[in-house]
């Protein structure tokens, strides 16, 4: 009873109280909320995704949110202990949850992250196939009909524009992608960030920090990924906002390789679509020379 | 006129020789045995989301899985289901479309989404009704 007058109070004052714990989801869900929620950006653009962890402030900050939605997929580690200081009222959303897992393999790939991030383990960029950013729209939409059963028809509405601009946004990364030579398409990059994108788009992935941004690589992983860049004449590598850059800087003067404009990786930007259109851009300009 | 001594005494008996069968077939009966229970294995049941994207406006399209049928109205492109898959990841499903009279050869873009397995679609091509079986694999091994 307390909780559903609660969830009336916070309908009725200014929508749905809700949170997002992560920049890109935020804008998804202010897309298929519209005006009917008010949400609390906890994950700002320009966190590291990786090494956030909630402060005592963010957690009152959301408190009165119904739904705070996650990314999934591992990224948060911290959800079991968010969990706990919840109230009655709040429900942790992982948008990612409908998303086929997609784990680091020994095929393609270089590793020399961190131990959480080992082969085997799984790659919690999911966002970077646009069609999975699809799958996250609907669990969002489901999410917020449920604690707004009013909003039902609005959710649908929006929703189903989200996903018309999504399926637009994917069309549009296919035709960019075809305008490289598909001999060409090898993307080399900091970390194992770029393993989704590679396989919904048809390329081959070279990580040569692993999945961690951190950049801590030791001489042993150096020269490895030294050694795989000369073998496979890879041409470019990419870097990554946010990540340390030396580290792929010294690896490739040594491979003699050309740095291209930098990719970002761990979506820690506002606006999903324009960091897919950015990052697509700067892979067909660093690729199709 | 009174009954003879013989008749007088049977009488009463007859509705206990009535009784006798009866009474026999519940002192007599065999002990009850249970039937072994046949182990009814049923597939997990997931989630999905079936989308439908078509070249021309359809009056109905029906998605049917074993005995369970899903039915789309001509402004519905999208449902949740649940259906069973069982360990081989063979799931086979019939398609039935049917387009108003006069529509051109026409497409239907079925997409399956389950939840954590990858995507399926299948294209549908008919002139006025079609029913199409599509078999969709997915692999299953952890």
């Amino acid at each position: 009873m307390k909780a559903l007058l609660f969830a009336l109070l916070t309908l009725t004052a200014h929508g749905l109280d809700v949170a997002s714990l992560h920049p890109l989801i935020t804008d998804i869900v202010n897309q298929v909320g519209g005006n009917r929620i008010s949400i609390v950006p906890v994950g700002k653009p320009g966190m590291d995704v990786h090494q956030f962890q909630p402060k005592p402030s963010d957690v009152r900050d959301m408190a009165k949110a119904r739904i705070i939605f996650a990314s999934g997929k591992g990224l948060e580690p911290y959800l079991g202990d968010l969990k706990d200081s919840l109230q009655a009222h709040q429900i942790i959303v992982e948008v990612g949850r409908t998303v086929p897992s997609q784990k680091v393999s020994s095929d393609d790939q270089i590793y020399s992250c961190c131990p959480n991030h080992a082969l085997g383990g799984i790659d919690p960029h999911w966002w970077h196939n646009v069609r999975y950013m699809e799958r996250a729209v609907r669990v969002i939409e489901k999410a917020l009909a449920e604690a707004d059963p009013a909003g039902k028809a609005t959710y649908a509405a929006n929703s189903k524009a989200a996903v018309a601009r999504l399926l637009q946004l994917d069309r549009w990364v296919k035709g960019q992608v075809a305008t490289i030579p598909k001999a060409k398409r090898h993307l080399v990059s900091s970390h194992a960030a770029f393993g989704y994108f590679c396989k919904a788009y048809g390329f081959k992935a070279t990580f040569v920090q692993g999945l961690s941004a951190e950049g801590e690589v030791s001489a042993a992983q150096l020269a490895e990924s030294i050694k795989t860049l000369r073998a496979e004449r890879i041409p470019v590598v990419f870097p990554e906002v946010n990540a340390n850059p030396k580290v792929l800087g010294q690896i490739a003067k040594q491979s003699g390789t050309a740095i291209a404009n930098p990719l970002i990786a761990d979506g820690s930007v506002a606006s999903y679509q324009n960091m897919m259109m950015a990052n697509v851009k700067n892979i067909v300009t660093g690729l199709r020379k | 006129m009174t009954p003879s001594p013989l008749l007088s005494t049977l009488i009463p008996l007859i509705p206990l020789a009535a009784m006798a069968w009866p009474l026999h077939r519940i002192i007599h009966q065999e002990a009850f045995q249970q039937k072994p229970e046949i182990e009814v294995k049923r597939s997990p049941t997931r989630r999905a989301d079936v989308s439908l994207r078509a070249a021309h406006p359809f009056l109905e399209v029906n998605v049917t899985i074993g005995e369970a049928n899903w039915s789309f109205a001509s402004d519905e492109s999208l449902k949740e289901i649940y259906f069973p898959l069982d360990d081989s990841g063979n799931l086979v499903l019939a398609v039935n479309a049917t387009w108003p009279k006069g529509t051109p050869e026409s497409a239907l873009f079925v997409e399956f989404m389950p939840d954590e397995l990858e995507t399926r679609n299948h294209t549908v091509w008919g002139l006025e009704e079609i029913t199409e079986e599509v078999e969709f694999h997915w692999d299953l091994t952890p």
